[in-house]
């Protein structure tokens, strides 16, 4: 990676500022997240359903299915990264060459340790970039990853688990108000029966929708923020102005 | 294409220019919960010893009570506390109008009526998409009243150097080049040698020539010319001189 190519600004900033600066890149590429996003929320929402119906003898088939869409957010995290990392550069991924790439992804960036013990690592998506950007493995990687201070990426998760909490509310809450008021009592004495279950999967699908390009966007740029930091990229851009001012000898306007 | 920043800059009618850090969901979340908990303590520590004596009496004032500080505690804390609630003065935020003064009276009434259209349908759920929607990270009270929330702390830098002599400066170098030099200065300790190094190493006219961008052939050979003259002058590129630069800069003799 070289900074001289981004289209973010590079400066230091606090952790804060670095996860708010993810939320402005997905408003800023938001149809190519969303086009990449429908490449693999589609298949997976179908297995995660035919799941449900097969396993549905005793009723318990629709928590099956959202228990399996929650269980592959880092799949889905990986292919919001490939096109995020390329955005950054000027680049757009269309959505074949996210088809293209998910090969790739499933197997060369350490996507069955992050299904299975690291499915519940608090730094997700912080890490993500290491794991599926930098290209080394084993004894370099750790060092890379102790190298990288996750402070910013544990508010992350808090926040974004809360954004989550509160936009399943929201929708139930929507829903409710949206129905005809003598109806309610009956339609929450009936929102913990059958007809509930498959809404709330429904509801989880479309939250996640929302929130994950934002959770690994800001990730990406907190990782960003922390290489900037340790590698001085801010200090290297504002030393080329610098060079290129006194090579020309022009003192700056 | 501008780099993506969620640095807004405002032009003020005596020609300053100034540059407004906006702040997103995640740090405005996090105050609001702060804020939160600050409320439901003073709500507790009026009602337990002064009016639960009071019986129904008591009760009718604790009601008047939670009403004032629920709709008046943000707007009081923002007229006349800079902008800041006690929840985003820990979190370093604060709330201005668009145009970058401070926010006032009729502002801050209209961004916290407005609280009554973003806490539906639960949660404030719609103040968080509108905050998702919006550009500059408004939610739907922001819009109404035209203001904004922007980070106001600085991100802290250590601005100590390590301990040395100090170097006079050989050439001219304006003010943003000379702390461009001290921040470089400052983050030595945390870059590796070989970095440190490196970026020096940009500043170097012998090594940089290639650097110039659009520099025709012609233009070229003055430079080197004009190089040549500057080495006269001393200009070291080395880690060590680049140091000395900075505690010069900073006022070390």
């Amino acid at each position: 990676m070289s900074p001289d190519a981004l289209t973010v600004q590079t400066r230091t900033r606090a952790h804060w500022e670095a996860i708010d600066l993810g939320f402005a890149l997905v408003q800023a590429h938001w149809r190519n997240l969303y086009a990449a996003w429908l490449v693999v929320i589609l298949p997976a929402t179908l297995l995660a359903l035919t799941l449900a119906y097969l396993s549905n003898r005793d009723g318990k088939g629709i928590m099956y299915g959202l228990v399996l869409l929650w269980w592959l957010k880092p799949l889905y995290d990986r292919v919001l990264l490939h096109v995020m990392s390329r955005a950054v550069f000027g680049e757009t991924v269309s959505w074949r060459g996210t088809l293209r790439a998910i090969p790739g992804l499933l197997l060369h960036s350490g996507l069955f340790r992050a299904l299975t013990w690291r499915r519940f690592s608090p730094q997700r998506s912080f890490r993500l970039p290491t794991w599926q950007l930098e290209g080394v493995t084993g004894q370099a990687r750790r060092r890379r990853l102790r190298a990288l201070n996750g402070r910013g990426a544990i508010r992350l998760i808090f926040v974004c688990s809360t954004f989550e909490t509160i936009l399943s509310f929201g929708m139930v809450g929507l829903l409710l108000m949206l129905l005809p008021p003598e109806s309610i009592l009956s339609h929450l004495k009936d929102a913990f029966v059958s007809s509930f279950k498959v809404a709330s999967y429904f509801i989880y699908l479309f939250v996640i929708t929302i929130i994950e390009p934002f959770y690994v966007a800001a990730g990406f740029m907190l990782y960003l923020n922390q290489r900037t930091e340790l590698e001085g990229w801010d200090i290297e851009l504002g030393f080329r102005t610098l060079a290129n001012r006194l090579a020309t000898q022009q003192a700056p306007s | 294409m501008p780099l993506l920043d969620t640095v807004r800059t405002i032009e003020t009618p005596e020609g300053v220019s100034i540059r407004l850090r906006l702040a997103g969901p995640a740090p405005r979340a996090l105050a609001w919960l702060l804020d939160f908990l600050i409320r439901n303590v003073a709500w507790g520590a009026i009602a337990t010893p002064f009016l639960s004596p009071l019986g129904d009496f008591g009760f009718g004032i604790y009601l008047i009570c939670t009403f004032l500080i629920e709709w008046f505690y943000p707007v009081l804390f923002e007229v006349y506390s800079h902008g800041a609630t006690p929840g985003k003065k820990a979190l370093g935020l604060a709330v201005l109008q668009d145009d970058g003064v401070p926010v006032s009276w009729s502002a801050s009434v209209t961004r916290n009526l407005l609280r009554v259209v973003d806490l539906l349908p639960l949660l404030y759920a719609f103040g968080l998409c509108s905050m998702f929607l919006n550009r500059d990270f408004k939610r739907l009270g922001d819009i109404v009243a035209k203001t904004i929330v922007v980070h106001r702390d600085k991100p802290k830098l250590p601005q100590k150097l390590p301990p040395g002599h100090a170097l006079p400066l050989p050439i001219w170098l304006s003010s943003s080049e000379q702390q461009l030099i001290v921040a470089f200065a400052a983050r030595i300790p945390r870059l590796t040698p070989d970095r440190a190094k490196e970026l020096a190493q940009i500043l170097d006219p012998e090594k940089n020539n290639a650097h110039v961008p659009g520099a025709t052939p012609a233009m070229s050979v003055g430079r080197v010319q004009n190089n040549r003259q500057h080495t006269n002058a001393a200009f070291h590129t080395d880690v060590d001189s680049l140091l000395g630069y900075a505690r010069h800069i900073v006022g070390e003799r």
